[in-house]
């Protein structure tokens, strides 16, 4: 049960009182040091002096900013199931299930509201995917995952996470932002909020989504609700232009843009030497077109998987169709995360039945999709071990909720925000541990309930954040990312 | 470099935590501020108000209270921290002692104790907060630079600078200024023409004139209008995965254009939308303005409850109108007794009370009720049919076309003050011209027929007045020249000139009609009426006075006493005739309208009516109203009381409403006059702030949505208080105080400051200087189409979707409604407002996230403005429209060219060496039409273009 105590005015918020110095910030998606080696490099570091000298440098907003303690992690790769993949196919076996499978669920277990059917009229749909209990920990996981069985030792399994959003958007939102209704930063923003940017001519934070670029939750799922813009997730796509109008028009060469630029930066320079009264914000404006024009040649790097080899493209299944999506991203996600992004939130799916949302075929949809994630997840641990990046990279895997035991419609299982897994990897995690766990039948979290609110601030401390610390004024309220909740801080258990 | 960067860094990071510090004791600690959230988090629970929880029976909330003696000791000694037993108990080591009891909650921290002692020892000041007072006219502070201020607003301006030792900045420069009252007046850059005309313009009032046009322009409404759309929390769907399509909302939007454009009264503006169905049924406008409650979010799916619905909804009404209208943050007290401001949270369910017999229904535009809460939607397929339908419409049947856009012009017309009296003028000039024309060229027809000139209002009884008098004169007069035509010339020669324009709509709506002018005494004057004849006139020849100087203003009173002077009626009929034969060459007035129907055609074109069928989304009442109960922790699952609708005692002043004896669906109306009133505490302030901020960027308070404890101290409170009190004594008329503010120096000031001010001055609290800021997202869009002269200032109807690319959709899970290229180019404020999927052009420009009130915009720096403004395939095309424009106005010549450049994105002339720098690029490039759009993307993606300054 979290507190309802308001955070009230003990938190220590992060200056946000006044806006005037966001205008004053300089370089969005970019460290502060990269900003002035750049500059320097260009000698421009002394005509911007008064931009990124004074006030300035302590109130960039994406400048890094010292964590509240020590962190494990240094960044986030969030890997969300869009449509709510169900815990008993995949992480949380439930043997009475099987046994039951057929009959009503018994009185005891009571009522959840579902999105379309009642739990206590409905038969208990049994499941027909195995589990196995893998590495030395002997964690259970189905045979959907047949990869990640192998990395079982490295996997933190919360089965107890719940919430009360039982339909898509709002439970989106609140996996993604602690809270069901709209107008909420993403758990993403509130870290690079917290911690600033590293990246080099990178935005701080990336999602990617399914190709077609469809999510229910739509954009608020990165945005940056109440926060400034600067913290809202930027969508980074694997084909085309990797960050939306990074690239140049194909009839543009570099040179002819290059020289538009010139003049614009010079009328740009003469005109901020002439407003006394703004200019070093006009200066600010003046480093973050550089910015822009370098990541356009910094963003296609980044994201060209091209570059990586023939081999470690075949660890993430890019060449089978079935996996070569998801591949992609988790690669550029590695990618992204080695050049210092600081949240790469990598979606499956949009919530659709097509995808991860099982109101028909709980077993098949969950073996189809799993299909689709399950290698690329297994390469991108794989991969993050050997290159030592793991024990900075916490790895997240979520859907937004998970499902009912009793079947809709024979062998679909409808919506469940009351009891879903959720596992988390690298990051500092001791892997091979349990959390919590659902009722026999996997209806409810009952025991060491996660709520994502305490999921949300697990994250936070592995990366080296107190959720009740940061904080940001809005409307006359110290906003938290984890609101009243977040007792349930699991940081401290996954570590040892 | 980089350590010594990095050394920098420290010791400005030193300096950054001891400006962070706690209030030092030599700086008053504020009772409001400091010390009430120590007491309301920590002491309050038992010793507060509520009596049930009391504990020892001690309130420390109430001064007299605290302060009283107990048995041995006083909770409370001002001026003695020492001896006051608060203070004891809350530092106390002994655990029975200490306060608050461990079990309560945790110790205070050195600093709460530290402020607590400061506070106990400057006398321990119960201070009431300033807001929650009533605002006080002070006198106008005296100023030692008496020629600055040219208005009131300059002297409390200039006190405080004066104070503090500064100097205001210079006057900007006039085309600085042109530019500056554009941009700010109607979101759009000045043109060339407007540039030229206003620097011409040597009068000493032509920069009030500049914003009088300005503040008539209709774009007024969709720059002013947008200001409010952000405080509205406008959308066009409601948000989560179905994204529900609002097809009514536009009509809201429209309303607050049109309602900005008409200045209507704030105070009806906030009735309106609060109670317009219940105030003013008969108003289509007033029921439409409750749109401010039918468009907020919405989650609308599957397996919801209708309970959770209709709270949501609750809760996002009073939220926003709290927010909106009170700047007073009530969402605090959903939860809990609100921990600043004083409102408890029974009070808050009061708040949500009020509407509980309200509720949204679904109108048809001929104002049948169609559905119900339970069946509220638009789909998407709706609002493409109605979208097809509309631009099917447009493009066929051109006969109806041209009825509906007649229709469209005209109304278009009579909703825009300045247009609607240019027409008028033009109407009558014409029908005095015909009938004395007709007289001339047709002597001897009949004229009976013809109608008199007829005037409307007051003038009638001049015309009623005159035609009798002249009826006598003109009886018998010589064959041919009939009566009623003579008529028609003795009335409009006397009548001569037109009547002067009326006064603006909404004080002619407002006031009573005036009493009838009584005609000047048909007395001979002959010391003055008598015109001095020329040397070398015939005796007997009449002389006319002289044409007036200013048009046809003093005119008709010269006419008048020239008519009245003369003794026989031959004279007099001659001295009609010759007056007569003068209206037929007489000058067209100002803005003469030539020609009316293509005036209506044009207009109707460019605002085309609104046609939708989809149906009007209002307020209305339900047939029983909802209980409501106060919910503990603000949760449905934890009902409590039921609450009865009521204001909040400390706000309610005068106001206070036995809710139980006035019917449930009046109720919203008690609401509306308790914020509607001038005595409202807070109501007028919050207003004026805006307006303030609208025009400067930033308020004089800087928290526009919340005035509460919480929020920032004005910068200049006396100066809000002035120009709350001051709005409201002129009818509550935003356009009042934009004038009242634009014309004042403090406003006209350059953006310039020496190193001296800004280190001392920086964020411009003083208002030192104009400090200059970016254009928002809509400003940007708009001004990049006015230079190219692409934009289509079509105004209002369905919101339009500019096509967007698969890439520029991710995210998007509903499918995004493109429209035609023609309308690609119409203002932001009519592009598709979708909560669960952000325009991205305009997201990057720090578009407000609209599932709550915002009373400010962030302005934020990032590399993605500059990719969007170098890369978006648009900007190219703008470029190219731009450089075209560019081409044909100079025809091709690139010596003149640039300079027009400059005008239509700067409005300023070329500097000599920018002048050569872009002669070096078009020599550049052997393409001149590429050379040409490339200076024009420059241009776009300066700071120069996207500032206003």
């Amino acid at each position: 049960m979290s507190s309802h105590r308001c955070p009230g005015p003990f938190g220590t918020p992060l200056d946000a009182t006044s806006r005037r110095h966001w205008i004053t910030q300089v370089a969005g998606g970019m460290g502060a040091w990269a900003l002035l080696s750049l500059l320097e490099r260009d000698g421009l570091a002394a005509s911007l002096a008064p931009a990124i000298s004074g006030a300035d440098r302590g109130t960039n907003p994406l400048a890094p900013k010292p964590p509240h303690f020590a962190a494990k992690a240094k960044s986030v790769i969030f890997l969300m199931m869009a449509g709510g993949p169900s815990q008993m196919e995949t992480f949380d076996p439930k043997p009475l299930l099987n046994k039951l499978a057929g009959e009503k669920m018994p009185a005891s277990f009571g009522k959840i509201p579902a999105q379309f059917t009642d739990v206590t009229q409905q038969p208990l749909l049994g499941c027909k995917i195995p589990f196995r209990e893998c590495g030395e920990s002997r964690i259970p996981i189905s045979d959907a995952f047949p990869l990640l069985q192998r990395h079982a030792d490295r996997l933190a399994v919360i089965r107890s996470c719940h919430h009360d959003g039982f339909n898509h958007s709002p439970a989106q939102y609140a996996l993604t932002t602690g809270m069901t209704r709209l107008g909420f930063p993403s758990i993403g923003a509130w870290i690079t909020y917290g911690l600033g940017s590293v990246a080099d001519n990178l935005p701080a934070m990336v999602v990617m989504t399914d190709p077609d670029g469809k999510i229910k939750g739509g954009t608020p799922c990165w945005g940056n609700g109440f926060l400034p813009a600067v913290y809202q997730g930027s969508p980074v796509r694997a084909t085309g232009a990797p960050i939306l109008y990074v690239n140049r028009r194909p009839d543009e060469s570099a040179a002819s843009q290059r020289s538009t630029l010139d003049l614009a930066q010079w009328l740009n320079r003469r005109h901020s030497a002439q407003t006394s009264a703004a200019a070093s914000e006009l200066d600010s404006r003046i480093a973050a077109y550089e910015l822009a024009f370098r990541m356009q040649t910094a963003a296609p790097e980044a994201t060209d998987i091209m570059r990586e080899s023939a081999e470690t493209r075949k660890l993430y299944g890019v060449d089978d169709e079935k996996t070569r999506d998801f591949g992609t991203r988790c690669l550029i996600a590695r990618r992204l995360t080695e050049r210092g992004v600081r949240f790469v939130q990598v979606i499956s799916g949009s919530g659709d039945s097509k995808d991860w949302d099982h109101h028909d075929d709980a077993y098949e949809g969950t073996l189809r999709q799993a299909r689709k994630v399950d290698q690329p997840i297994a390469a991108l641990l794989q991969d993050l071990a050997a290159r030592g990046q793991l024990e900075e990279t916490l790895v997240v895997w979520s859907g937004e909720f998970g499902r009912t035991p009793t079947s809709q419609g024979g062998k679909g299982r409808d919506h469940n925000p009351n009891g879903f897994t959720m596992w988390m990897a690298g990051g500092g995690i001791k892997g091979g541990k349990i959390i919590g766990s659902t009722d026999e039948l996997g209806l409810r979290a009952i025991d060491d309930k996660v709520h994502v609110n305490d999921a949300h601030a697990t994250m936070l401390s592995l990366l080296g954040l107190d959720h009740r610390k940061l904080t940001y004024l809005f409307q006359g309220r110290e906003y938290r990312a984890t609101d009243v909740g977040g007792d349930n801080d699991l940081a401290r258990r996954l570590i040892i | 470099m980089r350590d010594l960067l990095f050394a920098d860094m420290k010791r400005l990071a030193a300096c950054v935590l001891l400006a962070a510090l706690p209030a030092m004791a030599t700086e008053p600690v504020d009772f409001s501020r400091d010390v009430l959230p120590i007491l309301s988090a920590h002491c309050f629970k038992c010793h507060g108000r509520d009596e049930a929880q009391r504990k020892g029976k001690l309130r420390l909330d109430v001064r007299a209270d605290a302060l009283a003696a107990r048995d041995d000791f006083r909770p409370i000694v001002p001026g003695k921290p020492a001896e006051s037993e608060l203070l004891h108990r809350v530092m106390s080591k002994d655990e029975d002692e200490h306060m608050p009891p461990a079990d309560a909650g945790r110790p205070l921290t050195a600093a709460e104790t530290q402020t607590l002692r400061d506070w106990i020892a400057q006398g321990a000041d119960y201070t009431e907060h300033w807001a929650f007072v009533a605002p006080r006219r002070a006198p106008l502070p005296a100023v030692i630079d008496t020629p600055w201020p040219q208005t009131p607003i300059d002297r409390f301006v200039l006190a405080r600078l004066e104070a503090e030792k500064f100097h205001p900045a210079a006057r900007a420069s006039r085309e600085t200024l042109i530019r500056r009252a554009t941009l700010d007046l109607i979101g759009l850059p000045p043109t060339p023409e407007e540039i030229e005309t206003f620097l011409a313009d040597q009068a000493p009032d032509a920069y009030a004139k500049l914003v009088d046009r300005l503040l008539a322009s209709p774009q007024y409404g969709e720059r002013y209008g947008r200001h409010w759309l952000d405080v509205a929390r406008y959308a066009d769907s409601g948000g989560f995965e179905t994204d529900l399509f609002f097809g009514h909302a536009y009509r809201y939007r429209d309303y607050v254009i049109r309602s900005f454009n008409a200045d209507t009264p704030f105070d009806r503006f906030i009735k309106e939308q609060i109670a317009g169905d219940e105030l003013f049924p008969g108003d289509a406008d007033a029921r439409l303005a409750t749109g401010l409650y039918t468009t907020g979010p919405v989650l609308q799916e599957a397996g919801m409850v209708a309970g959770k619905l209709e709270y949501d909804q609750n809760t996002d009404w009073i939220d926003t109108t709290g927010a909106a209208f009170l700047g007073l943050t009530l969402a605090c007290a959903r939860c809990h007794d609100h921990k600043y401001d004083p409102l408890s949270q029974r009070e808050y369910f009061s708040l949500q009370a009020i509407f509980a017999a309200s509720d949204q229904f679904d109108y048809s535009v001929e104002g049948k009720k169609l559905r119900d809460r339970a069946a509220l939607k638009t789909t998407l397929k709706e609002f493409e049919a109605e979208q097809a339908r509309l631009r099917a419409q447009r493009e066929s049947d051109p006969g109806r076309r041209a009825v509906l856009l007649r229709k469209a012009g005209d109304a278009f017309i009579e909703n825009t003050p300045a247009l609607k009296t240019r027409v008028e003028n033009s109407k009558k000039f014409d029908a005095i011209r015909h009938a004395v024309e007709r007289f001339y060229r047709n002597p001897g027809a009949n004229h009976a027929n013809d109608a008199l000139v007829e005037q409307d209002g007051d003038d009638n009884n001049l015309v009623v007045a005159l035609k009798a008098e002249l009826q006598g004169l003109l009886r018998g007069h010589p064959a041919g020249q009939d009566e009623t035509g003579f008529l028609n010339i003795g009335i409009v020669a006397l009548l001569n000139p037109l009547p002067t324009p009326r006064t603006p709509a909404r004080v002619a709506a407002t006031a009573s009609a005036p009493a009838p002018v009584a005609l000047p005494a048909p007395t001979p004057r002959p010391t003055d009426a008598a015109p001095t004849p020329p040397a070398g006139a015939k005796p007997g020849a009449i002389v006319l006075p002289p044409p007036s100087p200013r048009n046809f203003s003093d005119g008709g009173l010269n006419n008048r006493r020239a008519f009245d002077a003369l003794t026989t009626d031959d004279e007099k009929r001659a001295f009609l005739s010759a007056l007569g034969r003068q209206q037929i060459d007489r000058p067209q007035p100002a803005g003469y309208v030539e020609d009316l129907e293509a005036l209506r055609l044009d207009l109707g074109q460019k605002h085309q009516g609104d046609s939708s069928a989809l149906p009007i989304r209002v307020l209305d009442h339900r047939e029983k109203p909802l209980a409501i109960h106060l919910l503990k922790r603000g949760e449905l699952e934890t009902p409590g009381e039921a609450v009865a609708p009521g204001l909040p005692e400390r706000f309610a002043g005068g106001f206070d409403f036995d809710f139980a004896t006035i019917p449930p669906e009046r109720h919203r109306s008690a609401l509306a006059a308790w914020i509607a009133s001038d005595k409202n505490l807070l109501t007028a302030r919050v207003i004026a702030n805006r307006v303030w901020q609208w025009h400067f960027g930033e308020g004089l308070v800087p928290t526009p949505n919340d005035f509460g404890i919480r929020g920032e101290r004005p910068t200049h409170p006396a100066l809000l208080d002035w120009l709350a009190i001051e709005f409201v004594a002129h009818g509550w008329s935003i356009k009042y105080l934009n004038r009242l503010i634009m014309l004042s120096s403090t406003y006209q000031m350059a953006a310039t400051a020496d190193a001296a001010t800004l280190e001392r001055d920086p964020a411009n609290r003083l208002l030192t200087r104009f400090q200059p800021h970016r254009l928002q997202a809509e400003v940007v869009w708009d001004s990049i189409r006015a230079a190219s002269g692409t934009l289509d200032r079509t105004m209002f109807g369905l919101p339009i979707a500019p096509p967007l690319d698969e890439q520029e959709q991710i995210g998007n899970h509903r499918k995004w409604p493109a429209s035609t290229p023609d309308e690609a180019n119409r203002r932001a404020i009519y592009i598709l407002v979708r909560r669960s999927f952000r325009f991205p052009m305009l997201a990057a420009f720090d578009l407000p996230d609209n599932t709550a009130s915002c009373g400010r915009r962030d302005i934020t720096t990032v590399p993605n403005q500059a990719l969007t403004l170098m890369n978006n395939r648009t900007m190219r095309e703008q470029a190219d429209a731009f450089a075209a424009r560019l081409l044909r106005e100079t025809k091709g010549d690139l010596a003149v060219l640039p300079g027009r450049a400059w005008l239509h994105a700067y409005g300023r002339p070329i500097a000599n060496d920018e002048r050569a720098r872009v002669a070096a690029s078009l020599r550049a490039r052997a393409d001149t039409k590429a050379a040409v759009s490339d200076l024009c993307l420059a241009l776009f993606n300066t700071n120069e273009f996207i500032y206003q300054q």
